[in-house]
């Protein structure tokens, strides 16, 4: 079995991650669905949304150039990292020059990509992750199951356990309690912080801010606590304007939790100005590429308006069924399943493509309306070019165009079939078993006998008949 | 060739076919939230935070602004205060007031920050339509105060309410942005501290303070 | 060549549902369309299509725009096949010596439903179920999001005697068909089937709708695995006025 089809079993078996995924993903829709409903015009603002992310992707190493000229001005640093590899060593860097030795990380997805808090551990630097799932899941060590809900593959009750197990929480079944205890915990580890990581949801070039959205305050702490903070950020994430910025914040949080706007959005310019009282005395912001400027070209370009708002996810009827770890890597759900395949290379997840029934609920859901569905297709379409599927059913394919293209092989080829599935079907009209390669459809269903004559025969009796 | 020219250029060769989306440079113009014209600014914005568990007092004048603050203080044995420094509130006598508690104000390191059981800061303006404060940071303006205590009571006037992110967005484009160039922060904040990591159900208080209190001030006339 | 009407019945219906074909094309002849049945006809491409496999795809689109040129209208009951010429063809062809052809098809293509309503204007068939039912909708995938199929089966069912319409908690949730996908995928269609089948069995109907056979096919496939009674019917039939085993 490969890799992402024993994912799967293990995921479907698991009563624990059902439970956790129905509860989150059902809160998840419904949240989004009243959010967005009660806006001046939902399809309106979507459109709107999208060409604010088309504008900034248009115009990307522009706005990259303007950014990074306004971040130096507002007194911060700007780096440079084409792949995970070399942002890992410009943090390390950054890390020793100086003489870091205590990290706490607001949520970043990109880190995750470089898998950053491993290069930084094996240096011995202690990392903590602030956001109270991302610290669960790094207490369990675990990884994120959701872009915005990286613990929902966990229940209530398994997260306590955790916490009693790791850090002697006395047990309670109230997140209310739990989320406390995680609080009185990470109080000392904000204080005692020498650099503080964060990831970015936009960077506006025109003045040179990095916005971020949270609803805890671990980013705000993450960021304004220790002397030094490092943003990441791809380069997909800078945006032209502030009127785009307002658009993208308010449908990034009513996509994600339903709220109107998240708790804290915290816009920050380069460090702490010399009469300011408080802020980190030195900013970086780390610009990583990693695979983005290569999807650019292609018709895939289209992947990186996304704003990692996760609405696809909870949408989505397959990942409410397997969640995220089993799409295997840092970006699951719907596009997860189309930009793991665009950084990663086809080859390293070919079986993502085809992990969608194509209904099209990712698409229906997506606040700057990407077209998730057509590219599943172009991604399929080019795995078949690249000769991925079997030769079966390469053969097989071929075979059923010769005989759908033409009318006599077609009706030939259905009346042998249906009097095959009628001869085997008996008197109940259902074959519970079909022959390989089709049998996948009978481990959960029955397949119907054809039905007889044909409607192209009884249409013809009609005809003959007047 | 440094990693900075190589993406620039990667970049540049991938639109060097044109421009991946055409057709895409209508501004943004339509606003996200609902709003009536004729809505009371005040009355919305009060509805707003409490719906994400803030709390606003409604105060006539400076005198009974005061009052509150007192009793939040006193109602919570507030030992410690961190706040802004009164020439950026919209009331004075908040420091003769801790003095006459007995309350300390703690300034400085974040660790001395760290020990207050409330902040007070103001704001820069209100967004009636999601009961959102705007706070920028600056001199005598820490972000520190709005954070790091488990009480964070801001004060400000009524005419401080605009309608929505994007009015407030329009005005400083209106100023040229500079206040996103003068601060290093400038934080929008919504409401208490809340998570709903633990399957999606709402907590609140997480990181951040786990009170908000907004005295709100009338305006005179 | 005007006002001529083709009917493409589709190959899954065409060679596994036949009566469904024939309850599509009576309801079409008794609104009054002069509809005929193009009998070169075959497949739109979609399952090559959706495995990926484009160039066997437009080798049957090809033909399919041999068989259905010259018609001012192509009504096809089902959701999927249409929303595969009126949305994927111009996509599939982009390019093409035929580009053309493809994207006329395309704009001339209707489910049902939606050319009864959306083209015809009519929201009564005359249609009557022999005694009272209740039915709730199951709208699929395609028809429904690809083609915002949504309000017409509605107008139309709400007008067939005898049938009160229900609204079943995850109307539109897909039952996990997806062509190849339910064989390729089949761990994780079959879950996605089992949620589907929980809500039917759930709902309190005598039986449930859709646009679309190829759905149907797949849930009623699941409902005699797991020993129940509860059908998926055509929207077809239930416009002809025939429910089976009512």
């Amino acid at each position: 079995m490969d890799p992402f089809s024993r994912s799967v079993t293990i995921a479907l078996a698991d009563i624990q991650l059902q439970t956790a995924l129905d509860r989150g993903t059902t809160r998840g829709v419904n949240a989004r669905i009243g959010a967005m409903a009660e806006t001046t015009d939902a399809a309106a603002l979507r459109h709107q949304a999208r060409l604010a992310r088309e504008r900034a992707l248009n115009r990307l190493p522009d706005l990259l150039e303007q950014l990074e000229r306004n971040v130096v001005a507002n007194g911060g640093h700007v780096l440079w990292a084409r792949d995970a590899a070399e942002l890992n060593r410009v943090i390390l860097e950054l890390c020793q020059k100086h003489s870091v030795r205590r990290v706490t990380k607001g949520k970043s997805m990109v880190t995750e990509e470089s898998e950053l808090n491993h290069a930084l551990e094996a240096r011995g630097i202690e990392v903590t992750e602030s956001d109270l799932g991302e610290y669960i899941i790094q207490l369990a060590g675990e990884t994120p199951s959701h872009i915005v809900f990286p613990m929902l593959h966990k229940t209530k009750e398994a997260t306590a356990r955790l916490l009693h197990e790791k850090l002697g929480m006395p047990l309670t079944d109230r997140p209310e309690e739990m989320t406390r205890f995680v609080r009185n915990v990470m109080r000392r580890k904000y204080l005692e912080a020498d650099m503080g990581i964060s990831g970015v949801n936009f960077a506006i070039a025109e003045t040179g801010t990095i916005a971020t959205v949270e609803n805890e305050g671990n980013n705000r702490l993450s960021t304004s606590t220790p002397p030094i903070h490092v943003a990441v950020m791809g380069v997909e994430k800078v945006i032209a304007t502030w009127e785009d910025y307002a658009v993208l914040v308010q449908l990034l949080a009513r996509s994600a939790t339903g709220q109107r706007l998240s708790v804290y959005n915290n816009l920050m310019s380069g460090p702490r100005r010399p009469d300011e009282p408080d802020g980190p005395e030195v900013f970086y912001l780390v610009i990583l590429d990693n695979g983005r400027s290569r999807i650019l070209a292609t018709e895939y370009a289209e992947s990186l308006a996304c704003i990692r708002c996760g609405a696809c996810l909870n949408a989505c009827p397959v990942y409410q069924n397997i969640g995220g770890h089993a799409y295997g890597w840092v970006y699951p759900g719907p596009i997860g399943s189309i930009v793991s395949p665009l950084l990663l290379g086809p080859t390293r997840a070919p079986k993502l493509p085809y992990a969608s029934s194509l209904c099209g609920a990712c698409q229906a859901a997506c606040p700057v309306e990407i077209a998730i569905p057509d590219m599943l297709l172009k991604l399929r379409r080019d795995l078949v070019q690249a000769g991925d599927p079997t030769p079966g059913w390469r053969i097989g394919m071929k075979l059923w165009a010769i005989a759908f293209k033409s009318p006599t092989l077609y009706r030939l080829g259905g009346r042998l079939v249906g009097w095959l599935t009628r001869l085997l079907a008996g008197r109940k009209g259902y074959l519970r078993r079909l022959p390989p390669p089709f049998d996948g459809w009978t481990t959960s269903r029955d397949f119907p006998a054809f039905g007889a004559p044909s409607f192209r025969e009884r249409y013809a009796r009609r005809v003959h008949k007047t | 060739m440094s990693a900075r020219n190589d993406i620039l250029n990667a970049l540049r060769a991938a639109l060097a076919k044109g421009e991946p989306f055409p057709k895409a440079d209508s501004p943004s113009i339509l606003p996200v939230t609902r709003l009536d014209p004729n809505e009371d600014l005040t009355a919305r914005f009060v509805a707003e935070v409490e719906r994400v568990k803030g709390i606003v007092h409604r105060a006539t004048g400076d005198d009974d602004a005061r009052r509150i603050i007192r009793d939040l203080l006193t109602d919570r044995c507030v030992r410690r205060v961190t706040m802004w420094d009164e020439a950026h509130l919209p009331l004075n006598g908040i420091e003769a007031l801790l003095g006459e508690l007995g309350i300390e104000r703690v300034q400085g390191s974040n660790e001395a920050v760290a020990t207050a059981e409330a902040g007070i800061t103001s704001a820069d303006w209100a967004l009636a339509s999601t009961g959102t404060l705007v706070l920028s940071s600056g001199p005598g303006r820490p972000r520190m105060a709005s954070l790091l205590p488990p009480v964070h009571i801001a004060v400000l006037t009524e005419d401080r309410i605009v309608p929505r992110l994007e009015d407030y967005i329009a005005a400083q484009r209106a100023q040229r942005l500079g206040v996103f160039r003068g601060s290093s922060n400038v934080t929008l904040i919504t409401g208490s501290s809340r998570t709903s990591d633990i399957e999606m159900h709402p907590v609140f208080g997480v990181h951040g303070p786990l009170e908000l209190h907004i005295v709100l001030i009338e305006n005179l006339g | 060549m005007m006002n001529r009407v083709a009917y493409f019945v589709t190959c899954i219906i065409d060679t596994i549902f036949p009566t469904i074909g024939e309850a599509a094309f009576d309801v079409l002849k008794r609104v009054g369309v002069k509809l005929e049945f193009p009998q070169a006809q075959t497949c739109c491409g979609q399952p090559a299509f959706n495995s990926g496999f484009n160039q066997e795809a437009r080798q049957v689109a090809e033909h399919f725009l041999d068989v259905f040129a010259g018609y001012e209208a192509i009504v096809t009951p089902s959701g999927s096949c249409a929303a595969m010429v009126q949305h994927y063809y111009p996509e599939l062809f982009r390019g093409h010596r035929r580009e053309a052809e493809a994207q006329q098809i395309a704009s001339r293509t209707y489910e049902l439903t939606q050319y009864l309503v959306d083209v015809l204007g009519v929201t009564d068939v005359g249609a009557s179920l022999p005694r009272p039912t209740r039915a709730a909708i199951h709208d699929a995938c395609h028809g429904y999001r690809g083609l915002g199929v949504a309000h017409q089966p509605r107008l139309l069912l709400r007008n067939v005697k005898n049938l009160t319409l229900v609204e079943m908690p995850g109307h539109d949730q897909c039952c996990g068909f997806g062509g190849l996908f339910a064989i390729k995928m089949s761990a994780i269609s079959g879950a996605m089937l089992s949620d589907k089948l929980s809500a039917i069995n759930a709902a309190e109907c005598d039986f449930v709708i859709t646009g679309d056979a190829s759905c149907m096919m797949h849930i009623n496939g699941g409902l005699s695995r797991v020993g129940s009674n509860r059908r998926v019917m055509h929207v077809a039939e239930v416009l002809a006025g025939r429910a089976h085993g009512l």
